[in-house]
């Protein structure tokens, strides 16, 4: 879904590793397994990897969201 | 494609390896033994790995290594061919006994699962492969060099950390031409079974075939070992490079060959290229190497210590002009500092706890105290590979408690699996030293030659090398 040329960003609510110790584990995964796009990178041109924040308060209008896994969102920059 | 890409990589390290050892004059093309063989793999692995990062900290890609140290190769091959001597590291002709032939086929065995556990690897790797050692290496492969921008080289954990593992790594992923991390425990467990079979060719000559395999068969079937084969983590690396390092060290020490002591320092090299931790063991290895005269002279001890400084001062200086930030975890200046060590006794307790816990875990078989209870015991003898490793065995703990008391987590108490994982490479070492310091107290060869020409070992080695290749040509 994120384009390998891409940068994004890894979005996941404060204390989620207390309700989900599993995130201690899937974070560096993730960013491992997403290679080349470039993890840490913030603005308007990048993505953003969202676990568990309700995908409606992040993404940018026109923004397409696109559900990975239940409870994970893809959402792409804002729209042209 | 993919494990075709590894038999090519795998060509490679022996066509660099054995280039280093042709121009050593160590090995001869025409005349290679089997047992020969793995060791090149292995001195090619630390000869490219070396390489690799030096073109990386200026600034290359692993692909203009790869290209660099092949056309070395050849040309050093090329160059050398028909020139070698005598050496500790080569093999004489010698007949397999049927009990030789049970105990390599047990250890074939062995090796097959280990190669089995890689290919069949799950996936299911320590999280610091996930963390850091996976995506260094992508990055590497993908970003082709050390980027230090977002996703970069120094982006993760353990951004000081040196290039060596992830630059190896990213050279698989090349060879393979797909970043597939379950390439990794393939490639790390052929490495091992050639690590244990360069163990066996140099084993061999010191202390009999049949007592050999049966040192490598102990080695392999450590439950530490098992456990490490494969995980693809920088201590299965680094546990190779100081094992092979003071293998080699103390093979040449009767018969002080200083082309062996470069090929030690090359392993040292690669040690303090692998980890920050390498850097400590290569110091304590040469500062032992020094104070038990292992090797003669001050040379070949400054050509030990030249390779393993250079790369530390370099990476060094690369992590300066980067900007590159200390690592998190401890601060070794502290040690300068005695009011703070004072105040943080209880991270040393922890750390001495756990180092002690390692020493006399079944998992490591207690093989360190007993090699250090061997070479102590045998320092009467004036053995000094046994000196060598009553002394270097305390020295690389002694390393590894300061690393732990310096921590700057001040609540810091190691768990079980961290001091495992550090603790392999001196375990394997001194699995790999205690035979050696067994055979130091026999002559090399048949003691009545000793007695009978009453020479220094070298000139008596010499003098039954020459009767034996006599004996071959009748």
């Amino acid at each position: 879904v994120i384009p390998r040329r891409a940068g994004y960003g890894l979005v996941y609510p404060a204390g989620a590793s207390k309700v989900e110790p599993g995130v201690h584990f899937a974070v560096p995964f993730a960013r491992s397994w997403l290679l080349p796009r470039r993890p840490g990178v913030k603005g308007p041109a990048t993505w953003v990897l969202d676990w568990g924040t309700p995908p409606s308060a992040l993404a940018a209008k026109g923004g397409r969201v696109v559900e990975l896994a239940p409870g994970i969102w893809a959402i792409g920059p804002a729209g042209r | 494609m993919s494990y075709l890409g590894l038999v090519v990589l795998f060509g490679l390290y022996c066509v660099i390896g054995l280039a280093v050892l042709c121009l050593l004059k160590l090995v001869s093309l025409r005349r290679l033994s089997v047992w020969e063989v793995p060791l090149a793999v292995l001195v090619g692995w630390a000869a490219l790995g070396v390489t690799l990062s030096i073109v990386l900290m200026v600034g290359g890609d692993v692909v203009d290594g790869l290209i660099l140290a092949f056309v070395l190769s050849v040309v050093a091959l090329v160059g050398s061919t028909r020139r070698h001597s005598r050496s500790a590291v080569r093999q004489a002709r010698q007949r397999v006994g049927r009990l030789e032939v049970a105990g390599l086929a047990v250890l074939g065995v062995l090796c097959l699962m280990f190669v089995g556990k890689g290919v069949f690897w799950n996936g299911s790797f320590h999280i610091d492969v996930w963390s850091f050692w996976i995506p260094k290496a992508k990055s590497i492969y993908f970003y082709r060099g050390l980027d230090t921008g977002p996703g970069g080289f120094t982006s993760w954990v353990s951004p000081d950390y040196p290039p060596m593992k992830p630059a190896v790594d990213a050279t698989v992923f090349t060879a393979a031409r797909h970043a597939d991390p379950l390439l990794l425990p393939v490639h790390y467990t052929l490495l091992d079974v050639f690590f244990l079979w360069a163990l066996l060719g140099l084993f061999r000559r010191r202390i009999g075939n049949v007592t050999a395999v049966a040192a490598c068969l102990a080695i392999a079937a450590l439950p530490g070992v098992i456990n490490l084969v494969g995980s693809s983590l920088g201590d299965e690396s680094l546990a190779l490079a100081i094992a092979m390092a003071v293998t080699l060290l103390a093979v040449q020490a009767g018969e002080r060959d200083e082309r062996v002591v470069i090929l030690a320092g090359l392993f040292l090299t690669a040690a303090t290229l692998l980890k920050n931790e390498g850097a400590m063991l290569s110091l304590a290895t040469v500062v032992a190497v020094g104070a038990t005269g292992l090797v003669r002279g001050i040379r070949p001890l400054t050509v030990l210590a030249a390779g393993p400084a250079a790369a530390a001062v370099s990476w060094k200086v690369w992590l300066s002009t980067h900007h590159v930030p200390a690592n998190p975890a401890y601060r070794l200046t502290n040690l300068l500092h005695p009011v703070w060590l004072i105040h943080h006794t209880h991270v040393l307790k922890n750390g001495v706890v756990a180092l002690a816990h390692q020493s006399a875990s079944f998992r490591w078989a207690l093989i360190v105290p007993a090699c250090f209870l061997l070479g102590l015991w045998l320092w009467r003898e004036s053995s000094r590979v046994a000196a060598f490793a009553a002394l270097v065995l305390p020295l690389w703990l002694l390393g590894y408690t300061a690393i732990y008391w310096v921590s700057l987590n001040t609540s810091w108490n190691p768990p079980a699996e961290n001091s495992q994982r550090i603790y392999a490479p001196v375990a394997i070492a001194a699995a790999a030293l205690t035979p050696l310091v067994f055979a130091s107290l026999r002559p090399t060869r048949t003691p009545l030659t000793h007695a009978r020409i009453g020479r220094e070992p070298s000139a008596e080695l010499a003098d039954v090398d020459r009767a034996a290749a006599t004996t071959q040509r009748v």
